[in-house]
């Protein structure tokens, strides 16, 4: 069984989403990872899907934005864990969880052409695919300051889809140029009153053992918010089976 | 198997002398013993590799008549049939349900023109059990009864081995040796001939290699290994295993690291296939959404971790079976590029496993691979690779536009054996249950899930038995044209190309186009002359963004290699009888000492050539030796040919994906059918040609890996 294309967006996120596309196309498109210099006259189209057959959907451009912020949480964890979205790899005791919406062009699962998720210069860690929801849910770390608040203001750091990369690749340097092509290309934070708006729906500050209480929240999330996705929602919240079964006798 | 036709020291210590087989030594053995003189064979009688004065002795002391009581004959008998010279394909593998025919070449054993003989299957013997049992016992109660004609072309007759069963426990094929009882008295002796003397088979009947084996399988949903060094949110793992595990002896591990937005629990399909057929299987949770570092990561880290924890695992279920030194890793997409890097990363000294080792790991297996890391850090190196890739793929695409989309820039960069699968009208996520619909194909091309599944189990089983278990019975898989064999559940009309190239030890390349990089001079060192059109040597790279045919661009649609890959091959075009010569350096001279001629060969995509012929490409192949004796092959003659590139349309104008490369494997031995004089020992010649006589009348083709082949 195939997962088509059957998200359809509601008609205001829709709107919102093409506003993003308009301001984005300010911006100047970088040069995807391992793409070659194009030496000829050549149309450079998205793989040609068979017209007659549900398809994967086109590469979206990027940086795009996101149609809603749904919810913020602020987390603190007694055991930091190690965030393996980028080069630094900084370890990780305080963040955001998030749960957005997004176009099912920018979530859907790709292995060349995969948009990364990220807020200002960090690129997050997501926590489900989210391409026949339409919402994903994802954590975004943050240092903390001396006052035990959070670094990271999700008031003036934008919300969007960088182009297609290797998180893993993604050093400080070129995480910061990222933003900056994010910003070029018109997309902004989201209004303070909307991240108000998503702490207020989402709960309290949480404060948290480790990575492993956090994946139990996660997983909530994820089967509130993306219910096709179970198996990651009992990933997630540890639900396990490992008694064997027979299953070809 | 049989020794075939060229090794006439098959008999030595018989009739040795009997160099045409008619069980006499007399003038015409004497003329073809004259003729060889000086040089390897065939008259080599005393193993001196020259045919001189010590052989001349032992011929004219053997004289006459084969003495009663001498041994069978050892030859290559069990075959399909070819409707066109060399009539008959000595192959080992046959489907189960299939007739295996029986053939000879009469004029290589005249005793067998217009002869009436009783042809015995029997259930494999060693070459102990012949030697001690040689009564002749029909594995189907009968024997068939055969008369052989007066050419080959009349001498190829099928059998009733339709009901030859194929079942062998954990063997995807039952062996059987072949005997023409030439004198009809039910007993193996002499003038009889056999196919199956040694301790091998003659020929396999293979069983399904896409249903489950015979093993009742267990299976753990998801097991926690809870394993420190496991990203906490990558700890899971799905396990396959034999139920009566503990009654077997240390079984193969088999690890699958899914793509990115895929799942761990989306390859029931193959795990349960491979825990039927013997395997412990573990699907496990694959960070590759940070990218193929972590990804390669989670596959060493899991490896430790099952090896580790066996004893906790559903309650110690295969504790103790699992076997560190065979360990196969499959990897889908970033997962396949995943699982080489992880090698890779062994390979460099930049990860230690724990408890297993780089010697462990005996074969990798890429679906559909990406290729972000590039030459030197996405390297399988020299372990046993595979790669499957379905040509509709709508994601990893093998674009001509970014090396990262390039799967076959893995398998080019593989220097030990190693066999691509090349699929029509399977997408990206067909090879799992449950990802998005990519295709990308042309619409009524489609295979769908299950279609690409059941080349994918055939595929994997047949490497994993060949590669890990040494079964010889499913080696041909790997190779012969899929026209002529693909596993049975497999659908007849499905297209699907394979290349293959064994372990260097096996080969002596002709020219594999890596060095000497003239057109006019073979890596081997010696002299290339053609009359093709256009030919071009050098990188396979598509140098541009487009499939569009361009003479700027001649490796167009060599989507197989970035610029810091190594990879070269050699192009050309025909509109008229045309050909290429490769002059044979001295010291390769000997084709006797080899099996097969291979030689791997893709139409040009989009050429204008290659749209006029829009079908199967075909050409010759002739061997021509010192005498200036030559033979010529037709590879159309064992069914398929070089396939139309899939006719995939984007990235310029026109239609047809990236080029196809696929191997043809030519016994050497097909050249002496019908009494050619021709001598294999002393070849001077390799000459391919195009445009007549069989071959087809235009077209553009890539050529590679033109090698000699001993198995």
């Amino acid at each position: 069984m195939k997962i088509h294309s059957t998200f359809v967006l509601s008609l205001a996120a829709a709107l919102a989403c093409s506003s993003v596309s308009l301001a984005m196309q300010a911006g100047s498109p970088a040069q995807r990872p391992g793409q070659k210099a194009a030496t000829q006259s050549a149309p450079k189209p998205a793989t040609t899907p068979a017209a007659t057959t549900p398809a994967l959907p086109p590469i979206p451009a990027t940086p795009a934005g996101i149609v809603e912020l749904v919810e913020v949480r602020e987390f603190h964890l007694a055991q930091p864990y190690e965030h393996r979205f980028s080069k630094e790899k900084p370890m990780v005791d305080a963040g955001f969880i998030i749960v957005l919406r997004a176009s099912s062009d920018l979530l859907a699962p790709r292995q060349v052409e995969m948009p990364v998720l990220m807020v200002g210069t960090t690129a997050v860690e997501p926590m489900n695919v989210g391409f026949a929801s339409g919402t994903m849910v994802a954590i975004v770390p943050s240092t903390v300051k001396a006052d035990g608040s959070l670094a990271l203001d999700l008031a003036t750091s934008p919300v969007y889809f960088a182009p297609p990369m290797l998180p893993e690749q993604l050093d400080a340097a070129f995480a910061a140029q990222q933003l900056q092509l994010a910003e070029r290309s018109g997309l902004t934070a989201q209004p303070a009153a909307v991240v108000q708006q998503a702490k207020t729906r989402a709960g309290a500050k949480l404060e948290l053992a480790d990575r492993d209480a956090l994946n139990k929240v996660l997983g909530g999330l994820v089967r509130r918010y993306a219910a096709d996705e179970t198996e990651v929602a009992d990933a997630l919240e540890g639900k396990t089976d490992s008694t064997p079964h027979v299953v070809r006798p | 198997m049989a020794a075939g036709f060229i090794n006439v020291q098959s008999n030595a210590g018989g009739c040795a002398a009997d160099l045409n087989g008619d069980l006499a030594v007399d003038a015409s053995d004497l003329a073809a013993f004259l003729g060889a003189w000086g040089s390897t064979g065939p008259g080599d009688l005393n193993g001196d590799a020259t045919v001189d004065a010590a052989d001349l002795s032992i011929l004219l002391g053997s004289w006459g008549p084969c003495p009663s009581g001498e041994p069978a004959l050892e030859r290559e008998l069990a075959a399909v049939p070819l409707t066109s010279f060399p009539w008959a394909s000595f192959v080992q593998s046959h489907n189960r349900g299939t007739s295996v025919r029986v053939a000879v070449d009469p004029a290589q054993l005249p005793a067998l023109a217009n002869a009436t003989v009783d042809v015995f299957v029997l259930e494999n013997r060693t070459a102990t059990d012949w030697a001690s049992n040689p009564v002749l016992v029909d594995a189907r109660g009968t024997p068939d009864v055969v008369t052989f004609g007066a050419t080959a072309a009349t001498s190829v007759f099928g059998l009733a081995t339709t009901s030859l069963p194929a079942t062998n426990g954990l063997n995807v094929g039952r062996g059987y040796d072949l005997v023409i009882d030439a004198n009809r008295n039910g007993t193996l002796d002499g003038g009889d001939v056999i196919d199956g003397g040694g301790d091998g088979p003659g020929f396999w009947m293979v069983t399904d290699l896409t249903a489950a084996g015979p093993l009742a399988v267990s299976q753990i949903n998801s097991f926690d290994t809870n394993y420190a060094p496991i990203a906490t949110s990558m700890q899971l793992e799905r396990i396959y295993y034999p139920t009566d595990i503990q009654t077997m002896d240390p079984v193969p591990l088999v690890v699958i690291s899914h793509g990115n937005g895929h799942n761990y629990t989306w390859y029931d399909y193959l795990g349960q296939h491979l825990a039927s057929w013997g395997y412990i299987v573990m699907s496990h949770q694959n960070d590759t959404v940070p990218g193929i570092e972590t990804a390669s990561t989670t596959t060493l880290q899991h490896t430790a971790a099952i090896i580790a924890l066996q004893s906790s695992i559903g309650g110690g279920a295969f504790n103790g079976k699992l076997d560190t030194s065979r360990i196969i890793w499959i990897g889908h997409s970033r997962g396949g590029e995943g699982i080489v890097r992880a090698y890779d990363r062994i390979f460099d000294g930049t990860f230690v496993p724990v408890n297993y080792s780089l010697a462990g790991i005996k074969f990798l297996s890429s679906i559909a691979p990406t290729d972000f890391l590039g030459s030197a850090s996405a390297n399988p190196h020299s372990v046993a690779y595979h790669l499957i890739y379905g040509a509709a793929d709508g994601d990893v695409c093998g674009c001509p536009d970014s090396d990262i989309a390039d799967s076959f820039n893995l398998y080019e960069r593989a220097l030990g054996e190693r066999f691509s699968t090349y699929v029509h009208g399977a997408d990206h996520n067909d090879f799992n249950c449950c990802g998005v619909n990519d295709f990308a194909g042309p619409a009524g091309t489609a295979i769908l899930n299950a279609g690409a599944q059941a080349v994918a189990k055939g595929a994997f089983l047949a490497g994993i038995k060949y590669f890990i278990d040494g079964q010889q019975a499913a080696k041909e898989f790997l190779w012969r044209q899929y026209e002529d064999l693909r596993p049975v559940g497999v659908n007849a009309a499905y297209i699907v190309d394979l290349d293959y190239r064994d372990p260097a030890a096996e080969n002596a390349i002709i020219d594999d186009f890596q060095t000497n990089t003239a057109t006019s001079l073979s890596s081997s060192g010696g002299s290339v002359a053609f009359t093709v059109l256009n030919p071009n040597e050098g990188l396979l790279n598509d140098a541009n963004t487009a499939f569009t045919w361009t003479t700027a661009d001649p490796r167009n649609g060599m989507t197989r290699g970035r610029t810091t890959d190594l990879t070269k091959g050699f192009l050309f075009d025909w509109t008229t009888p045309s050909n290429i010569e490769f002059s044979v350096v001295p010291a390769q001279a000997n084709f006797g000492a080899f099996t097969y001629l291979q030689v791997r060969a893709a139409q040009g995509t989009r050429h204008p050539n290659t749209v006029t012929l829009n079908g199967t490409a075909l050409f010759n192949v002739t061997l021509v030796d010192g005498n200036g004796v030559s033979s010529t092959i037709n590879i159309g003659a064992y069914k398929g040919g070089i396939q139309r590139p899939y006719q995939r349309t984007g990235y310029g104008t026109g239609a047809g994906w990236q080029n196809e490369f696929e191997v043809i494997r030519v016994r050497l031995a097909d050249f002496l059918t019908d009494g050619s004089p021709l001598d294999l020992g002393n070849i001077v010649t390799v000459r391919f040609s195009f445009g007549a006589d069989g071959a087809s009348t235009q077209g553009r083709l890539g050529f590679d890996d033109i090698m000699l082949d001993k198995n």
